[in-house]
């Protein structure tokens, strides 16, 4: 493909998506499969420990992919794998490395580890950035907690490379534009305010804990005092732009009840979407698990302005309740990219643009980030009918 | 409803330890203390399953039931209490994550199963062997990631192998499973939430 072509399919692709999130028709269905580098570096050849530890690797895997799969319309996020030698640097204790000590994983893992206590929540609430780097970062990453200057110079090697890191995906993704045509999806990532405080600082058994046991008005707090860096944190490194969007994964909200949603969950992370749209920026956000009881709240958010991917969701409802709100992703089941037959990939392909793709606004994915064990066989069949049947 | 199962259904974790030592000094038996905190742990199951309570309030339920377990244990062990069956229970190889396993071992202890927890991450050797030893009924294996899949089905692989698997009943939980993975793993009954699990586990006793 030489540089005009690309260009021409980049714009195409951008195009695409650009008009699904504002609700209107493209070509056709885009394809966005989600994808974080897992099942690439898998069909390439490489193991997760290879692209962890060298990102010209992990590059390799996914131009593999766009070779193979040019029905893709964007790469999700594929930066998700990161840089093992900066979590090494760092000391960080957050994850479960894949590949790291002769472990077979096959994926990065998140301990839940809870590093904040339940008396420590004025300390939060009074100055977050101070509470954060002072007491925080030392319990996430052990070389950090070290005494001076063994922490200083953990905290230059982890930051040097996360420079190189962040240097060598920016030339990528100008790259795969420039050879590929092919759009990098997530444009910046950023947290709902109370997902942040369970990811990072009390844990989930934690903080599921707390909105018995604490005052509402306590976590409600706490997530006000977390906004301002939730926006800071999305727009850091990235310019305000309809493409690519801001990616913000939805964590908690599925596990709570309707009333601590809207008490506690929702009135944050709208004013989160706010915030960044009024910016200039466009936000995606993954609805993990399910997200039935909490659908209709989706229909305050910007028209427009947001894609909204779905793990467990009947798309037809989607369709009718937020669909002139939201644009849709979704929501292909994972088991039948792992063990299904072409005629259900076609089948469910058909169905799910039936449901939720008439007039536009729809974005063709599937319910789960990708593993290992995805059938690239089947990956063919689901590109071919999202072509065949998502046609406008 | 009797007061103490009213207050572990209402999640009183406080009333309800007071009420547990109350009964102790009144001298009520340490079965029948246990049967009644059981109706309620119970019944917060079955208000899981009517979409009234949620994974929170399971959570809060497992650590009042630990808490109570805590007061009584000193005495437990000379009480004669009833016993469903035995469940050895993991999270499978190459897979961390355990709070959907914690929740369901809660409620199966809370429901008169004794659990042998072998933690995450577990290796299927150590499974088969564990069996062997400990003779359950049951054996439950956990995952959250799609990525484990191949785990469980080797797992369950290993206990064919092995010669025991006419001897269990294996249910798979966790998020991801369906009764595809069911069917393409070769185990017996799957769920996807802790309290419908226990109740899978009793009639799977009785199949």
């Amino acid at each position: 493909m030489n540089q005009c072509e690309a260009a021409k399919l980049y714009e195409e692709r951008v195009n695409r998506i650009i008009k699904a999130m504002q609700l209107e028709e493209p070509d056709r269905v885009p394809l966005i499969p989600p994808e974080e580098g897992f099942w690439v570096s898998s069909y390439a050849g490489y193991s997760v420990a290879d692209v962890t530890y060298d990102y010209s690797l992990m590059a390799a895997a996914w131009e593999k992919a766009f070779d193979d799969f040019p029905e893709w319309d964007a790469a999700y996020a594929p930066f998700c794998v990161w840089s093992g030698p900066m979590f090494e640097f760092a000391g960080i204790t957050q994850f479960a490395l894949a590949g790291k000590d002769g472990s077979a994983q096959k994926m990065h893992q998140w301990k839940q580890v809870s590093c904040m206590s339940a008396d420590e929540y004025e300390e939060l609430i009074s100055d977050p950035y101070k509470f954060i780097l002072e007491k925080i970062v030392p319990r996430r990453c052990r070389e950090l907690a070290k005494p001076y200057p063994v922490n200083a110079i953990a905290f230059s090697k982890a930051f040097l490379e996360f420079l190189n890191w962040l240097e060598f995906w920016g030339k990528k993704a100008e790259e795969w534009k420039n050879k590929y045509g092919m759009p990098v999806l997530a444009g910046g990532f950023t947290e709902a305010p109370i997902d942040f405080l369970m990811d990072h600082l009390r844990g989930f058994k934690e903080l599921s804990l707390d909105l018995r046991q604490l005052p509402k008005d306590t976590i409600i707090r706490a997530c006000e005092a977390l906004l301002p860096y939730m926006i800071k944190w999305a727009t850091i490194g990235s310019r305000p732009a309809t493409f690519p969007p801001i990616f913000i994964p939805l964590h908690f909200a599925p596990f709570i009840s309707p009333r601590d949603f809207k008490e506690l969950y929702w009135p944050t992370f709208r004013k989160l979407v706010y915030s960044l749209v009024e910016l200039g920026y466009s936000v995606i956000i993954y609805c993990e698990a399910d997200w039935t009881p909490h659908l209709a709240y989706l229909k305050e958010l910007p028209k427009g302005k947001v894609i909204a991917q779905f793990e467990t969701m009947d798309m037809k409802k989607a369709k009718r309740l937020v669909g002139d709100t939201v644009c849709l992703m979704g929501n292909l089941p994972y088991d039948l990219l792992v063990y299904g037959t072409k005629e259900k990939i076609e089948e469910y392909t058909k169905k799910l643009i039936d449901e939720a793709g008439a007039g536009g606004g729809f974005i063709m994915s599937a319910n789960k980030i990708f593993g290992e064990n995805v059938d690239p066989r089947l990956m063919r069949y689901w590109c071919e009918a999202t072509v065949k049947y998502g046609t406008y | 409803m009797d007061e103490l199962t009213r207050a572990v259904v209402q999640l009183e974790e406080n009333q309800v330890i007071e009420i547990v030592r109350r009964e102790l000094k009144k001298g009520t038996p340490v079965e029948d203390i246990v049967e009644r905190c059981r109706q309620g742990m119970e019944a917060v199951g079955e208000k899981f399953s009517q979409g009234e309570y949620y994974l929170p309030d399971l959570i809060m339920a497992g650590e009042i039931f630990n808490s109570i377990l805590e007061v009584l244990r000193p005495i437990m062990a000379e009480a004669k209490t009833r016993k469903l069956g035995k469940i050895v229970l993991a999270t499978v190889k190459n897979d961390i994550h355990d709070i959907g396993k914690n929740v369901f071992k809660g409620f199966a202890e809370a429901n008169g199963f004794v659990v042998h927890d072998l933690g995450v991450d577990v290796d299927p050797e150590l499974i088969v062997s564990t069996i062997k030893e400990e003779k359950p009924e049951i054996v439950g294996l956990s995952c959250l990631l799609t990525s484990a899949f191949d785990s469980i089905k080797d797992t369950i692989e290993r206990i064919k192998q092995a010669g025991v698997r006419n001897q269990v009943k294996i249910i798979i939980g966790g998020a991801p499973v369906s009764e595809e993975l069911k069917n393409w793993s070769g185990a017996d009954a799957f769920t996807r939430s802790a309290a419908e699990g226990v109740k899978i586990c009793k009639e799977l006793l009785e199949s």
